[in-house]
């Protein structure tokens, strides 16, 4: 086997493990998220829509429009995370292709790295989150932070395919076991909470709803 | 002392067995979902007054979330240190009653606020549950629970003391009103609707009653209060006593099939309109046969049916009102008390943030009933005072007797000369009594 | 809360923390709290009766008796005691604070 079909085997073997595992936690919750027995007031559907669209906006929270730096650097961090691991894939499935498109997925894993780096820096900079972070907060952090610089190193030509396709197998062995499984909890969350507030008549807002209802004068 | 060490060590099993039993559930998903990002703490009206690390909401999820990970999670079995997995003893389960029980309403600002979506308060009510099961519910609340199971009601009102304060507040609404027939019914079967107060109202606030009373005749709505279950609220819901809780619900169910009611209208109550709305079908397991409505909902749709004569000049007041987290945020009733203020009151004006936005007041969660957190709940009342102070309002019309007594104390306490009132005693004041029928129309 | 050259102690709620420990004195120093500048002949005749009834029963009394006993109207109540019987009128009349919603 050569190294690189070795590489590419290993980082195979990683992302089945991580979806499996992150397959499986979700599964442990099959039947902890529950249709609201009480006779609706809205749309349980309706408010999943609204709670993964509009109750997003920095309009609508708090936690952006208060803290507009965070924000935008998690946001950038997410980009990132996504553009290194499209760079990973390709560099497996097709090594030769697309080289416009490489140059602009490591130009946003290079905005990722710098947010991910800022995000440590306030991490360990504000003293509520310091005290309460323990490792696993540094080493998801970091684990990131590799995998976004080792994406920007191999589309600069300084680190080959093989180690690349290493390192990515590495941070994917981590995901499932830290707090990195919130890339499958966020969705499960915010669901949960979403189709529940959606029953109930509170999601989306009333404002939204033109009038909401009964009669107004 | 050996009976000591042996009652602790029961409570620390019983604690270890309710918290395995929650991490398959609800609130063992949203714990799993923190990233610790701690984006939460300013839309928090606790961690805002007191800025401590311990308020922020995501160390109050961390506080719980860090044992269920010791135990449930691959990492927290086998390198604790690393996830900030930690073990559950014995002084740990001390200060997680602080945390869960006196630093938390519950309200769920945070959660619409958080970057995740996570539901902190179903953490929070889980680790509630973990704490009375293991019988460390706080003294006010765990009471407060018992006398509601052992009395019918959680201020042990007698049937006699209703029946009096019944006749009593009949003859004063037949005086001002005019009407003789405007009464307070007690016990009477075949009415259509079973109202249901808090106790608080027979006991030491009868004005909100005799409203309710004098709104039910002028819309000609056939309604009784009954001895055996008067209670509006759920001291089960707060302390997370589901069985509790579920005898509670049972009862009025049960009281009100046998008076015959087709309907329960609940008195001006956040909690107790969560819990019987929506979180009594969970305990019962089941959808009740008959509804359960605010009387919001009620005097919303009598004035939109116009079955109450009003005259809306005599309210003059500048009028805001608070939107209680329970009613609005984890309810879904927002707009039936906004119709009702808009006809009644000349002029409403808005707080901000209102609705589902709204800042809990800082007396839920049972907090009014737990003596020993009362110096954190009167400080996080400061930015419901702000609020308050900001419209300029006279009158705060407040649609919760819970967060009425929490709104009359801090009002004191930051100097606001505003008054306190339930929207069924607003709209008491503004019925019209010559052009009332007074026929009672029987379904 | 120091009234004369006495301290005594509050609850978390305001309320004495010794209601043995009542006397006149204190109850127009917590009445001052509640933004009543001036015990008045009504507002004694509602926290005595408060008292006597408590010290035989061991509970506040409901407002239907305080207001037969003490002679004052169910509106007047709340002129007097602002924030109700339960928290006002109580609390100047020593008790421990009632259970529950209050």
């Amino acid at each position: 086997m050569s190294p690189d079909s070795a590489s590419r085997a290993l980082l195979g073997a990683a992302a089945l493990w991580a979806a499996g595992a992150l397959a499986f936690q979700a599964w442990r919750f099959r039947g902890a998220v529950r249709r609201e027995i009480a006779e609706p007031r809205g749309s349980a559907l309706a408010g999943a829509v609204y709670g993964f669209t509009a109750a997003m906006s920095p309009a609508r929270k708090e936690s952006a429009s208060r803290h507009p730096l965070a924000f935008g650097a998690g946001i950038l961090l997410h980009l990132g995370v996504a553009a290194s691991l499209s760079i990973v894939f390709l560099s497996a499935v097709a090594p030769e292709g697309w080289p416009r498109l490489g140059a602009a997925l490591a130009g946003v894993s290079a905005v990722g790295l710098a947010a991910c780096v800022g995000l440590l820096v306030r991490r360990l900079a504000t003293a509520p989150l310091r005290e309460m972070s323990p490792p696993d907060d540094y080493i998801s952090n970091l684990a990131v932070a590799l995998l976004l610089a080792s994406s920007l190193a191999f589309r600069l030509d300084v680190l080959p395919a093989a180690a690349l396709q290493l390192l990515a197998a590495l941070v994917l062995l981590y995901v499932p076991v830290g707090k990195l499984r919130h890339g499958m909890f966020f969705f499960l969350a915010r669901g949960d909470l979403s189709l529940r507030l959606g029953a109930r008549g509170v999601y989306p807002p009333a404002a939204r709803k033109g009038g909401g209802r009964g009669v107004r004068r | 002392m050996a009976s000591d060490a042996e009652a602790r060590a029961r409570a620390l099993s019983s604690a270890l067995a309710a918290l395995d039993a929650e991490a398959g559930r609800q609130a063992a998903i949203h714990m799993s979902a923190c990233v610790r990002c701690g984006l939460c703490g300013q839309s928090c009206h606790i961690y805002r007054s007191e800025p401590t690390p311990a308020n922020l909401p995501a160390s109050k999820v961390e506080a719980v979330a860090s044992f269920h990970r010791r135990r449930h999670t691959f990492l927290g079995r086998h390198a604790p240190r690393l996830v900030g997995a930690r073990d559950l003893g014995p002084r740990e389960l001390e200060s997680l009653v602080e945390t869960v029980f006196g630093r938390c309403t519950g309200c769920g600002r945070c959660s619409l606020h958080c970057s995740i979506g996570l539901d902190v308060s179903a953490i929070i009510r889980a680790a509630r549950r973990v704490l009375t099961k293991a019988g460390l519910t706080p003294d006010g609340l765990r009471r407060t629970v018992r006398t509601q199971i052992e009395t019918g009601n959680q201020m042990a009102v007698t049937p006699e003391e209703l029946r009096e304060t019944a006749a009593w507040i009949s003859d004063e609404l037949a005086g001002e009103t005019g009407h003789e027939g405007a009464r307070v019914p007690v016990d009477e079967a075949g009415s259509r609707v079973l109202y249901l107060v808090n106790p608080r109202e027979i006991k030491f606030f009868p004005l909100s009653l005799q409203a309710a009373a004098g709104v039910f005749y002028a819309a000609g709505e056939s309604w009784t209060l009954s001895t055996r279950t008067c209670d509006v609220t759920n001291y089960g819901f707060y302390a997370v006593d589901d069985s509790a809780a579920a005898e509670l619900t049972r009862r009025v169910l049960e009281e009100a099939d046998r008076l015959g009611a087709s309907e329960v209208v609940l008195s001006e109550c956040g909690h107790g309109f969560r819990s019987f709305r929506w979180e009594g079908p969970g305990w019962l397991g089941e959808r009740p046969r008959i509804p359960f409505r605010s009387v919001l909902e009620r005097m919303d749709a009598w004035l939109a049916e116009d079955r109450i004569p009003i005259d809306p000049a005599r309210n003059a007041a500048v009028t805001t009102l608070h939107d209680p987290c329970n009613l609005v945020r984890w309810g879904g009733i927002s707009e039936p008390q906004r119709n009702v203020l808009r006809k009644i009151c000349a002029r409403f004006v808005e707080m901000t943030p209102n609705r589902a936005d709204n800042f809990c007041c800082g007396g839920g969660g049972g907090m009014l009933s737990m003596e020993e957190f009362g110096e954190r709940r009167v400080r996080s009342g400061s930015i419901k005072a702000e609020q308050i102070r900001a419209t300029g309002a006279r009158v705060v019309a407040c649609p919760c007797h819970n967060c009425a007594d929490q709104l009359l104390e801090i009002t004191r306490v930051h100097g606001l000369d505003v008054e306190i009132r339930a929207v069924v005693e607003i709209l008491y004041d503004v019925i019209d009594w010559r052009r009332v029928r007074g026929q009672t129309l029987r379904s | 809360m120091k009234v004369g050259d006495h301290e005594y102690a509050l609850d978390g709620n305001g309320f004495l923390q010794e209601p043995q420990s009542w006397n006149e004195d204190v109850a127009r120093e917590i009445a001052r709290d509640e933004g009543i500048a001036d015990m008045t002949g009504p507002h004694w005749a509602v926290v005595k009766f408060i008292r006597e009834y408590w010290l035989e029963h061991d509970l506040a009394p409901p407002v239907r008796l305080l207001c037969k006993e003490s002679g004052v109207g169910v509106r007047d109540m709340y002129r007097l005691f602002r924030s109700g019987p339960a928290k006002g009128a109580c609390r100047v009349a020593g008790l421990p604070k009632p259970d529950g919603c209050v």
